[in-house]
């Protein structure tokens, strides 16, 4: 039985470390100023790979902006009002800590930022519609999730003169009817990717579906 | 610098990072930049700092995240100049 508010409050954010946006920024002195914290300046000069960890951090950040503006939905948009931790695992933005699961592959990096127990993410690559490829993967996921069938399930997003966009965050509905499931949907380049709570007994945790296999 | 000068200006620097490029043929004061033009927020962060370099101006953060739609960046060059 789903509860009647989400228990977890989650973002998540890929970068895809193939496309021409990602190629020269981590050369850049006043990207990076404008993007990292102090401490992760030093994260960043200290790393075997300075762009997959510019990126990492980039999407980390990404990842709990997503997550606290479900908390307070004015919440700045500005990269240096998160700060990752040094060891990688946590954001924090003003009062709120956000715990942090960052995966790196060759071809993208992926952030996934929550409160709670720890959601399960997917990662897959975009077909011809990146938006809709992302709905699409959260949908799958959370049907084996539920235990329902996919085509019951619907994205929505509701108007919200609170958002920067006019929009809240997607929410998932069963018939129509809005749940309570928290998720979070990303998509750059060639990758989408999606996030969700975790409602079954077994726990939380992360399931990967590799470039090619969604 | 007028204002119809800046808008110009600023649609130029943003030309680069749209994904949307049919919305910048009906570009107006009130389109958005991340929703209309689809610009993505890394390329956001280059926008600031070319319109730092083009203007001469210091973009916060707490002003850069005030800029919703072009009109915004218009009017925080003005008042910066």
């Amino acid at each position: 039985m789903l509860s009647a508010r989400p228990s977890v409050t989650l973002g998540n954010d890929v970068v895809d470390l193939g496309d021409p946006e990602t190629a020269d920024a981590h050369l850049r002195e006043r990207f990076l100023r404008r993007i990292l914290c102090p401490g992760e300046l030093a994260l960043f000069r200290h790393a075997a790979d300075p762009k997959a960890r510019l990126w990492s951090l980039f999407a980390a950040k990404e990842a709990a902006y997503k997550a606290a503006v479900k908390l307070r939905p004015d919440t700045l948009f500005a990269h240096r009002a998160f700060s990752v931790a040094t060891d990688l695992r946590s954001v924090r933005h003003q009062a709120w800590r956000f715990s942090l699961l960052m995966t790196q592959t060759r071809d993208w990096v992926h952030a996934l930022a929550f409160t709670g127990k720890a959601p399960r993410f997917v990662v897959g690559v975009a077909k011809d519609d990146p938006s809709r490829d992302a709905r699409r993967l959260l949908l799958d996921s959370v049907a084996a999730e539920l235990g329902h069938g996919a085509a019951r399930l619907a994205v929505a997003r509701a108007p919200s003169p609170l958002h920067w966009n006019g929009l809240a965050p997607p929410r998932i509905t069963l018939d129509g009817s809005a749940l309570s499931l928290d998720v979070s949907l990303s998509h750059h380049g060639r990758f989408v990717a999606c996030a969700h709570e975790v409602r079954d007994a077994s726990g939380g945790g992360a399931s990967l579906a590799r470039p090619g296999s969604s | 610098m007028n204002q119809t000068e800046v808008f110009e200006q600023v649609v130029g620097i943003l030309r680069p990072f749209v994904r949307a490029p049919e919305a910048l043929e009906a570009v107006a004061s009130n389109t958005t930049i991340l929703g209309d033009l689809k610009v993505n927020s890394a390329r956001l962060v280059d926008v600031v700092l070319e319109m730092e370099d083009a203007f001469g101006i210091s973009i916060t953060d707490d002003e850069a995240d005030g800029v919703r739609c072009v009109g915004d960046a218009v009017s925080l060059v003005l008042a910066k100049r």
